[in-house]
């Protein structure tokens, strides 16, 4: 049986403001294999992003992993030094981030930005490193690569950038990529490329994926296993197909049938799940889903529920799931 | 009213051959070097009661098109038809004049609404501006947009910070309605909210067009949203129309390749279907300064053909019309 690469455990994020501390994940854990691509889906606010920042530790001045363990690789990543995370972080772990538009330095040639970690990490010089550069580029579908070397980064359209951080992350062949709403800011046409492309590159080099969305229809083409955030909390964990097919909670099952569908009778009236997602600083007793959800009970607006284990890989947050 | 076939209708709003070009200037005495020909010769037509949805890819040029019609730009060619007066030559002193017929929603509800004013005054303006009220009638007429929108009274005092985004666009839909229009120009009224949002807000938007008998012009580039409000859709690529038809009929029987990519494009939020085969384009969209000779869509088009790259195509004239030499069967 295969180890684990990453395992979280009970992590807890916390920032500081001025308002006091506020928890933006709580309790999130989850166990992904090599290979393997967890999807993580959740509202605006929810905690996705402050998860994957977590395990890279790029939490800011304010923000601090406050409980939990991040195994990776047989390392407890919370007890690392800066210096040592220096060494794993765009090397054994690399990130694409939601914006191609200003995560690329505009200053700098693609070259140059290209062979930086490439130089720091693998220790290939001048030549090598640019050549290095130049094929991962290719790898990723870039039309004339060795003069793209040379332009700046608005030369290059959306798409483009996004591939250009996709060869960046992978020049190091990670183990771990963690792609936070890779194609959000990209049109559909574009998004399929871009997804083609991560699926062949995972397939290639058996990279394990983090794949952070609040697109259901991302998730139902890339994931192996899916969790569901909501408020901070995961309130479902599956494998892709049982989620899809049985979802158990009831915020997993509005959003399923909030999305209008290409396939769905439009005459049909959208379910939309009323209110909206509760402030980190005032969260609602009990329940975090409770003012939202249908189905609350009174239980359900005084006692938080546990994450609990209905199948095999299916574990939810919710009193009614029992 | 949707029951009847369009053609005997008149229709709301004729857009005809509508062009509009953006100038590139550049050097000291800023001489015109080029056009971005963000909308290039679009020809349609809008009826009383419909929903026609306009989609395409970022930069094909239909944001272009309902700020051309609302005139927060210029049309460089061509005519707009409102309720069968001819707008595109009016001056802005005319169009004030048919504004309160004539509202836009916009796309980001984080900067379309002053941070500096309350609700209640927001709402107040347009019927303080166009003097549809008595005075003492504005606060109850403000009261009541808040209550159709599905926001409490109470909320009037608030300033536009103070609500979550799903809210702040309830807060620009109530505006647009505050002159009763006629035709709303809805500008990707739900792509910056959240999946759980975006499904009151269309909800919503549905409910007010059967209450109020409006029309839309919806604006979006993702197409669940668009298939779930429209009666008919009209699909973009690079400043042109390249297929318009009953919502039904794009869906099921796409007859233009792009609209058929488009469709192929967008995942499907169900595993057991990943594995279909998928038509994926290549390559980056052209840019609209120097758009292909012949069919524009030709340097991606999975069936592109000789002609395709010499002859422009036509946008046909039948309901179902399209602008391609092969149209899929």
């Amino acid at each position: 049986m295969l180890t684990d690469l990453l395992h979280i455990e009970h992590l807890k994020t916390a920032f500081k403001t001025d308002g006091g501390e506020v928890v933006s994940v709580d309790d999130v854990g989850f166990r992904l294999k090599t290979g393997e691509t967890i999807g993580i889906v959740g509202e605006s606010g929810c905690g996705k992003s402050v998860t994957s920042l977590s395990v890279m530790r790029l939490l800011g001045k304010s923000g601090y992993v406050k409980e939990g363990e991040i195994w990776f690789n047989g390392q407890d990543l919370t007890k690392f030094t800066e210096d040592e995370y220096r060494r794993i972080r765009g090397n054994e772990i690399s990130m694409i981030f939601q914006e191609p538009m200003t995560s690329l330095n505009p200053v700098f040639t693609i070259g140059y930005q290209m062979q930086e970690g490439i130089t720091l990490h693998l220790g290939l010089k001048g030549k090598k490193a640019r050549d290095y550069a130049v094929e991962m580029l290719k790898k990723v579908g870039i039309p004339r690569a060795e003069s793209i070397m040379n332009e700046y980064p608005h030369a290059l359209s959306g798409g483009m950038r996004q591939r250009v951080m996709i060869a960046m992350a992978l020049s190091c062949k990670p183990k771990l990529l963690i792609a936070d709403e890779p194609t959000t800011a990209l049109d559909v046409t574009i998004q399929a490329q871009i997804l083609e492309l991560m699926k062949s590159l995972r397939d290639e080099s058996g990279t394990a994926i983090m794949l952070i969305t609040h697109d259901l229809g991302v998730i139902a083409e890339m994931a192996d296993k899916v969790i569901v955030m909501y408020a901070g909390q995961v309130v479902e964990e599956a494998d892709v197909f049982t989620l899809f097919d049985n979802p158990r909670h009831p915020y997993t099952q509005g959003l399923m049938k909030s999305i209008p569908h290409v396939d769905s009778d439009p005459d049909e009236r959208l379910t939309s799940i009323q209110g909206t997602v509760p402030s980190l600083l005032a969260m609602p007793k009990g329940c975090r889903f409770n003012n939202r959800c249908q189905y609350a009970e009174e239980r359900c607006r005084q006692e938080q529920p546990l994450l609990v284990t209905v199948g095999e890989g299916h574990s939810v947050r919710c009193w009614l799931a029992e | 009213m949707k029951k009847n076939s369009i053609s005997e209708q008149v229709p709301i709003l004729q857009v005809e051959q509508l062009k509009t070009y953006y100038p590139i200037r550049k050097g000291i005495f800023s001489r015109t070097v080029g056009h971005v020909k963000a909308v290039d010769d679009v020809t349609f037509s809008i009826y009383p009661g419909e929903t026609l949805g306009l989609v395409g890819e970022s930069g094909c040029g239909k944001s272009t098109i309902g700020k051309t019609i609302i005139r927060l730009e210029q049309p460089t060619e061509g005519e707009i038809l409102f309720d069968g007066q001819s707008i595109s030559a009016f001056s802005l002193k005319e169009m004030q004049g048919i504004r309160t017929d004539l509202q836009i929603i916009f796309q980001d509800p984080y900067s379309s609404l002053n941070p500096r004013k309350r609700v209640e005054d927001i709402l107040a303006e347009p019927l303080q501006v166009h003097q549809l009220l008595p005075k003492h009638e504005i606060p109850r007429q403000v009261e009541k947009l808040l209550e159709k929108v599905g926001l409490p009274k109470s909320y009037k005092d608030r300033y536009p910070h103070e609500f979550s985004g799903g809210q702040r666009q309830r807060i620009g839909i109530a505006r647009a309605l505050s002159l009763n229009p006629k035709l709303i120009i809805c500008d990707e009224p739900v792509s910056a909210l959240d999946v759980s949002i975006q499904a009151q807000i269309l909800n919503l938007l549905k409910d007010l067009q059967h209450e109020m008998g409006l029309t839309y012009l919806f604006i979006a580039h993702g197409l669940g949203a668009v298939k779930y409000i429209s009666d008919r859709i009209a699909v973009m690529y690079l400043g042109k129309i390249v297929e318009i038809a009953k919502t039904k009929e794009i869906f099921e029987h796409p007859k233009h390749p792009y609209t058929q990519v488009l469709l192929n494009a967008y995942p499907v939020p169900n595993p057991r279907l990943r594995s279909k085969e998928r038509i994926i384009v290549q390559g980056d969209l052209p840019s609209p300064v120097n758009p292909p000779n012949g069919c524009r869509f030709h340097t991606r088009c999975p069936y592109v053909q000789a002609v395709c790259r010499e002859k422009e195509p036509v946008l046909s004239s039948d309901e179902h019309a399209v602008a391609c030499h092969f149209p899929l069967a």
